[in-house]
């Protein structure tokens, strides 16, 4: 019956403690499936935890087995907790020192240990997500062999090594020739990206003279093209003309500050059209639709022009057809026609397969630190039945020995009380020396 | 036997409890009154210390505390004296000790109505000279705590007001534009650049945003009470610099020798060549701003590529129709030559001069433009002040016309750049932020933001100096007596308990 509580007790410790962790954690492991064993970092570490606590479970139940000694069984229980705490809560206060700064590093400063910390569900869907959209950017502008099926790679993932390639390669462009470039020359994407975009910022991140590494190639297949004029009841999709196939699928390409944040722009024009007198309205309408595809073409050559912006932003007309308010200007990055995703999304998922492991540890973590009590409880709980196993075949003569010992020790002891005279002691401890010697002589 | 025990062992909680009723109890009272000046930026100029893993807070927020622990460790030193001198008598002791205790708690308040009310009194009239309202001692005594609070309230609008995010400023780089590094001055709560100017991706924090608004205003004003108006005075010292080739302005963009300067210990902030190095030809500031060259290259491409688009033909002759051309023939300008020189010809051939003159500058009575009006324009939205060389109006001599040429720099074009205007011009000026996609809040006018800035630098001065006595004050005057009580209450307690003690060694043989 013992022995069956023991082994509840036990379960009801670490074991569940892991099965707790693991249920946590099956979102993170079908997120990052294809970034292989990282994603079971956290779970490893807990199992390398279970490991040396079953080891001192098992040394300690077999030692106090043998000798049926109560002290054994004791120092046995001192043992299993300290073990218990370590391994649950006590290693981790000292990780949680060292974590943020691996996080920082890992995701150069976009991903804050307490942004993960209680969060890490949604961000390992965040982060698989990434993965997903990259895949299909990619599988869209054919930068992904198109006669295999778009499935094929959302299943392979990160194992497939043409994907493996475009995340790390092409990052390293959108990295050194975009981001780099813009924070080299100081604060204006940070201005750009804390609601400060004034004029003059702009004007800044779009004239300022940038190093640029001309050698660093960029994958890309084919050229995918946004319409010039588009209608605001089309299919997305029909947003771009037919991929056109690069001269050079390895030549470098150039970043302009819209490809960071990665979202297009839109001026809405929509309110200005409605107050327009109508015929007058269905002039503009035509004029933009006969000469716009010629025109925005024509801006779109001079903002890419070294001398101008030197990189595309694809301007582009959107026509309120359902609905005339809709019409505006649209801006339009060159994230999704080359494949990538926005800076801070990219930057992420080039380190993803580390981002994995280190959110894989979050669930562990909390886990174990919480259960971390229940684990400490159980192995008092084991302990005191141990100690009572022992206690019953071992007729407690240890302690009591010891106890009888000192005592006669103090037995034979005299005292003259003289030493009591000292202006030192306070009137507590005269009374509690008084009261102790004329007990021992007493007895 | 069992009742004594239980005696001594209630007597003992008592003791403890009496004991942290006197003087812990104070200095959690004064902990709990100091609050809301921790919260306050201007009360609470200092700043988290830490030794090891124990946080301390330094900065005259926090001192009433500090003040409230020392009493306590004065407190405890006259125990620990008493116990060593006064060792038979325990009522001597006793009465010692809560006489102490009373000093202690009267005499610092002795202390601040005495001497420091007629301190504050001065000061209060000081600022009543300059018409700025203090209130009285008696009042700031009681109600401190709600009077920082309201302005903590005052500075929350003002930040939002300029869009100041931080109350601590904000730097967004390291580095600035051309490579060089910022540095941080804690105290001003900024982030300076090498030539002593704010960094470029400092948003002003509240400290700097009230000085700079200080320095406008008041110089304006002092100007204004001489019948002068301080920005022509200002443009005039400008020109002069820029068209007298002694001044010390030209002799530092020449790069002339530092004893040449009529400025006293003038020194160059690396060498005599950083003018020439930062917008001499292929200068390094030159990089990050619309050039003329810059300028040209990108009209040359805009002429050419609008003059191949065939469209553009088209859509020549419906303009025509709606605007008058005179004749004029639009794609012949389109082409490589299109130029700064050839547009201005244009407008002016136009008659459009006057009008876009008149545009900027009401009073203008000029009919046509030139290039320097176009990059006078461009200037409000493309320049860059490189970080390693002085401004013009470093040289200008008037010192209160030179602080009010940094305030006008800072306030209108640095704050335009980061998203903080500080004064806004125009006829119905905007301030705070002024972004693409935000168009800022309406100006204060100059009196009110003089009178704001007084009332923030009379309650600086003020709550530093008095609001952490006033958080003391306040729990020494309410619990004084109380605690005084206490204090005799623990002391008489420990004479009970060992009386106690003492039947206990009596009895401690009977089982």
């Amino acid at each position: 019956m013992k022995t069956f509580i023991k082994i509840l007790l036990f379960i009801l410790g670490f074991p569940a403690l892991i099965g707790l962790a693991v249920y946590s954690s099956i979102n993170i492991f079908q997120e990052g499936q294809s970034y292989g064993f990282l994603t079971f970092a956290g779970v490893i570490v807990l199992a390398l935890f279970f490991v040396a606590y079953l080891i001192t479970f098992i040394v300690t139940e077999v030692k106090s087995k043998k000798s049926k000694s109560k002290k054994i069984a004791q120092k046995g229980m001192v043992a299993l907790v300290l073990v218990a705490f370590i391994f649950t809560g006590g290693l981790w206060i000292i990780i949680d020192v060292l974590l943020p700064d691996i996080l920082d590093d890992a995701t150069s400063g976009t991903l804050l240990f307490d942004d993960v910390r209680e969060n890490y569900k949604v961000q390992a869907q965040v982060n698989g997500q990434l993965l997903e959209d990259f895949i299909i950017r990619n599988y869209q502008n054919e930068n992904l062999d198109n006669s295999v099926a778009l499935e094929t790679y959302l299943q392979e993932g990160y194992r497939n090594e043409r994907v493996k390639l475009l995340i790390h390669e092409n990052f390293t462009s959108l990295d050194t020739n975009g981001y780099g470039a813009f924070t080299s020359t100081g604060p204006w994407v940070g201005l750009a990206d804390g609601d400060r975009l004034t004029i003059p910022v702009l004007v800044h991140l779009l004239f300022n003279e940038k190093e640029i590494d001309e050698t660093l190639p960029f994958y890309l297949e084919f050229d995918r093209i946004p319409k010039e004029i588009v209608y605001d009841d089309m299919d997305p999709e029909d947003y771009y003309y037919n991929n056109v196939e690069r001269d050079d699928p390895e030549a470098g390409v150039t970043w302009s500050v819209l490809d960071m944040a990665g979202s297009p722009m839109e001026i809405s024009l929509g309110g200005m059209l409605v107050d327009m007198d109508p015929g007058l309205r269905t002039l503009v309408l035509s004029l933009i639709q006969t000469l716009g595809p010629s025109l925005v073409g024509t801006l779109r050559d001079i903002v890419a022009d070294p001398a101008v912006a030197g990189a595309p932003i694809y301007l582009g007309i959107k026509i309120g057809r359902e609905d005339i308010e809709n019409t505006g200007i649209i801006l339009m990055p060159s994230n999704e026609s080359r494949g990538v995703l926005d800076y801070k999304a990219n930057a992420w998922l080039d380190s993803n397969n580390l981002l994995f492991a280190v959110i894989s540890i979050f669930p562990i973590r909390f886990w174990l630190y919480l259960w971390g009590a229940i684990v400490i409880a159980m192995s008092v709980a084991i302990g005191a039945i141990r100690m009572k196993e022992a206690k019953e075949d071992d007729d407690f003569q240890d302690e009591e020995a010891d106890y009888n010992n000192t005592y006669r020790e103090f037995k034979h002891t005299e005292y003259d009380d003289s030493d009591l005279d000292d202006p030192n002691l306070s009137p507590y401890e005269k009374a509690y020396f008084k009261a102790q010697r004329e007990r021992i002589r007493r007895a | 036997m069992l009742k004594l025990r239980r005696n001594i062992t209630a007597a003992r909680i008592f003791q403890f409890l009496f004991y942290a009723l006197g003087f812990p109890l104070i200095v959690h009272l004064v902990l709990v009154s100091s609050g809301p000046l921790i919260d306050n930026g201007l009360v609470n100029s200092g700043k988290e210390q830490l030794i090891g893993t124990i946080n301390y807070y330094t900065g005259p927020a926090v001192m009433g505390i500090y003040y409230g622990l020392a009493l306590w460790a004065i407190f405890i030193v006259g125990q620990l004296l008493l116990k060593l001198f006064v060792r038979k008598n325990r009522w001597t002791r006793t009465a010692i000790a809560v006489i102490l205790a009373a000093i202690i708690i009267v005499g610092p308040v002795l202390y601040i109505d005495l001497l420091k009310k007629p301190e504050y009194d001065a000061l209060q009239a000081s600022f009543a000279e300059r018409n700025i309202e203090v209130e009285d001692w008696g009042k700031s005594a009681s109600k401190f705590g709600e009077f920082t609070e309201d302005n903590q309230a005052d500075i929350d609008s003002f930040m939002r007001t300029y869009n100041i995010q931080k109350f601590k400023g904000k730097n967004y780089s390291d580095t600035n534009a051309d490579g060089s590094l910022s540095i941080e001055n804690e105290e001003d709560a900024a982030w300076y650049s090498p030539n002593g100017m704010y960094a470029d991706g400092y948003v002003f924090s509240f400290k700097q945003a009230n000085k700079v608004l200080k320095d406008y205003y008041t110089n304006k004003a002092a100007y204004e009470a001489d019948g002068e108006n301080i920005e022509i005075e200002l443009q005039q010292a400008l020109e002069e610099l820029e068209s007298n080739p002694y001044s010390d302005w030209s002799r530092y963009k020449r790069g002339d020798a530092e004893s040449s300067f009529s400025m006293e210990d003038f020194s160059y902030i690396t060498d005599s060549d950083e003018y020439k190095v930062a917008y001499g030809e292929d200068g390094i500031a030159r990089k990050y701003y619309l050039t003329e060259e810059r300028l040209a290259q990108v009209l040359s491409v805009l002429g050419r590529e609008l003059g191949e688009n065939e469209s553009i033909g088209s859509l020549l002759p419906a303009i025509s129709s709606f605007i008058d051309l005179g004749g004029l023939d639009i794609m012949s300008l389109l082409n490589e030559d299109l130029s700064l020189e050839v547009l201005v010809d244009v407008v002016n051939g136009l008659g459009l001069g006057g009008t876009l003159r008149q545009l900027v500058d009401p009073t203008s009575t000029e009919t046509e433009i030139d290039e320097a009006f176009v990059f006078g324009l461009l200037a409000n939205y493309s320049s860059y002040q490189s970080p390693m060389t002085y401004p013009v109006f470093y040289f200008i001599e008037d010192e209160g016309l030179r602080d009010f040429a940094y305030a006008n720099y800072y306030a209108k074009i640095h704050g335009a750049k980061i998203g903080s205007v500080l004064v806004g011009t125009g006829e119905n000026p905007k301030v705070g932020h002024i972004t693409m996609d935000a168009s800022g809040m309406p100006a204060p006018t100059q009196e009110e933001v003089l009178a704001t800035i007084d009332q923030f630098e009379a309650f600086e001065t003020i709550s530093q100096k008095f609001y952490p006595l006033f958080a003391l004050r306040e729990s020494l005057v309410k619990f004084g007596a109380f605690a005084t009580l206490c204090v005799f209450a623990a002391y008489a307690l420990t004479i009970y308990i060992d009386k106690k003690y003492a039947k206990l060694t009596l009895k401690a043989g009977v089982k």
